[in-house]
């Protein structure tokens, strides 16, 4: 990854540069605090998906379209209307060659998830109290702080990979090792999730088709590539041998899962076909974290 | 102060403030969000439904609640293209929306009266589309974790409305006019409704398939 030499030998300044670099971001940083209000917040509800979701204002054609008779006498047409509109925009579909194929890993994940995945996180979670689990989750999540920052800068998210750094410093400095999450005191420095397969989103290469892996669960042709990609970044690749990274990687999973225990359930729960609803589901949730 | 300068003055001013007054007054979809909101962690921490025997008492002053904020016969109606909506008849229509609407309230409701942890609501962000159109932002705080809801909301009836969810940006109308379109190419109006009426069966003899 060109990326990371670029980034290796971006941090590898003088410490003297960095401090200076720091402050800048800092103040910066500090300056949007009071603007944040306005500015990040709105962003949350990211006004280019609303467009794309409500597409407001109605075509005359659409308009023709409507119930002249609506039954239930409930609903005017133009809520209707929008009530449709919102239903389509979020009615999100990919194309699905390997369906056969992927039911089965679906079946194999499913399995994993009760028979081993939830056992595990609900014993893990019993035994290790909730401060501790966060700690860890705060740990790996700074350890991964590479692969957001290195799809930030791709993406030209320079505020975002400004956070990052700052976030990274302050975490794993005051927040001994990343376990402790200082940086959260701040709503201007939180982040969001960055990786490879959101990257080529925003360049606008399209999800491809569905995939479900085996272990890393629901996943887009793109996505899969990117997961290649971010890979190289992440400290835990290069943990050796082998069956440790593996293991890491397991225990990050377990602990991740100790705070979600029921919302897999609640989800297949709700559904009718729970392997379509979901594809549909993965979809959608990358589909609007490429627009954010 | 020339008189002449001063009543156009007075007219703006007042038609600022009774125009604010007027927004203050019918548009706040969040505030109208955060009290059933507020009522339903209410119910849930009540120490008087923990017994199990009260649980039915439990999600029937939920139901109440949820009634109020929910406009359950949009969402079902949304649920479905307008061509599949056509086709139903009107006692299909009915059905349909009912047992939709008890589908969708017995699943969510099971999962937090069983695993309610002093989640936090913070309310992030209201939008409005247009005057009787919103979209709330809200997230869940679960311990280390934060789950982004969000609200579309309507003004009907005198009130602000929830019409769609979004968890974690997927659409809650969206994903069931999926679903509901695959099926009902491969089988008829009736076979949706007792397939979701079986459904709520299973929810009701215990836990459904999913464990």
């Amino acid at each position: 990854m060109k990326q990371n030499s670029a980034e290796k030998s971006g941090t590898g300044l003088p410490v003297r540069h960095i401090s200076i670099i720091l402050l800048v971001l800092v103040i910066y940083i500090a300056g949007c605090a009071h603007n944040h209000k306005t500015t990040e917040v709105p962003s949350a509800a990211s006004p280019p998906s609303l467009h794309q979701n409500n597409q407001p204002a109605p075509s005359p054609a659409k308009q023709k379209t409507t119930d002249s008779k609506n039954e239930e006498g409930d609903l005017t047409d133009e809520d209707l209307d929008f009530l449709y509109e919102e239903a389509e925009a979020g009615a999100v579909r990919v194309a699905d060659p390997f369906e056969p194929l992927n039911r089965v890993m679906f079946h194999f994940n499913d399995k994993l998830y009760f028979w081993v995945l939830k056992p595990a996180a609900r014993g893990y979670r019993y035994l290790i109290p909730a401060p501790v689990r966060a700690g860890v989750k705060n740990f790996f999540r700074n350890l991964t702080t590479p692969v957001r920052l290195a799809n930030c800068i791709l993406q030209g998210k320079f505020r975002s990979a400004g956070v990052e750094i700052v976030r990274f410093l302050m975490n794993s400095t005051a927040g001994m090792l990343g376990f402790g999450n200082p940086a959260q005191m701040y709503p201007q420095l939180s982040t969001k999730e960055e990786d490879l397969g959101q990257t080529f989103g925003t360049y606008g290469i399209g999800n491809g088709f569905y995939i479900v892996w085996p272990f890393l669960g629901p996943s887009s042709i793109r996505d899969s590539v990117g997961m290649i990609g971010d890979r190289f970044l992440n400290p835990i690749t290069y943990v050796q041998p082998t069956e440790a990274s593996i293991e890491i990687t397991a225990y990050e999973k377990v602990n991740d899962i100790s705070f979600r225990i029921g919302d897999y359930e609640i989800f297949k729960e709700a559904s009718l076909d729970p392997y379509s609803a979901i594809r549909d589901a993965y979809i959608q949730n990358r589909n609007k974290k490429v627009e954010e | 102060m020339n008189i002449k300068i001063l009543i156009p003055a007075c007219m703006v001013l007042m038609v600022l403030l009774f125009g604010a007054s007027n927004l203050a007054h019918s548009a706040q979809p969040m505030d109208e969000l955060k009290g059933p909101v507020e009522q339903f962690i209410k119910i849930l921490q009540d120490p008087q439904y923990s017994d199990a025997s009260k649980k039915d008492l439990q999600r029937e002053k939920l139901w109440e609640v949820a009634r109020k904020i929910f406009d359950f016969a949009a969402i079902s109606r949304g649920t479905l293209t307008r061509f599949r909506w056509k086709s139903f008849t009107p006692k299909q229509r009915k059905d349909f929306t009912d047992v939709f609407t008890e589908f969708i309230g017995n699943t969510y409701f099971d999962k937090i009266q069983g695993e309610y942890h002093n989640e936090e609501i913070v309310f992030l962000n209201q939008e409005m589309l247009s005057e009787t159109k919103a979209r709330v932002t809200t997230k869940i705080q679960r311990e280390a974790l934060e789950i982004p809801v969000d609200y579309s909301m309507w003004f009907r009836k005198g009130s602000w409305k929830i019409f769609n969810v979004y968890v974690e940006g997927v659409s809650l109308l969206g994903n069931y006019r999926n679903e509901f379109e695959r099926f009902l190419t491969k089988s008829s109006a009736d076979e949706l409704i007792s397939e979701l009426k079986k459904k709520i069966e299973r929810q009701k003899k215990g836990e459904g398939e999913a464990k």
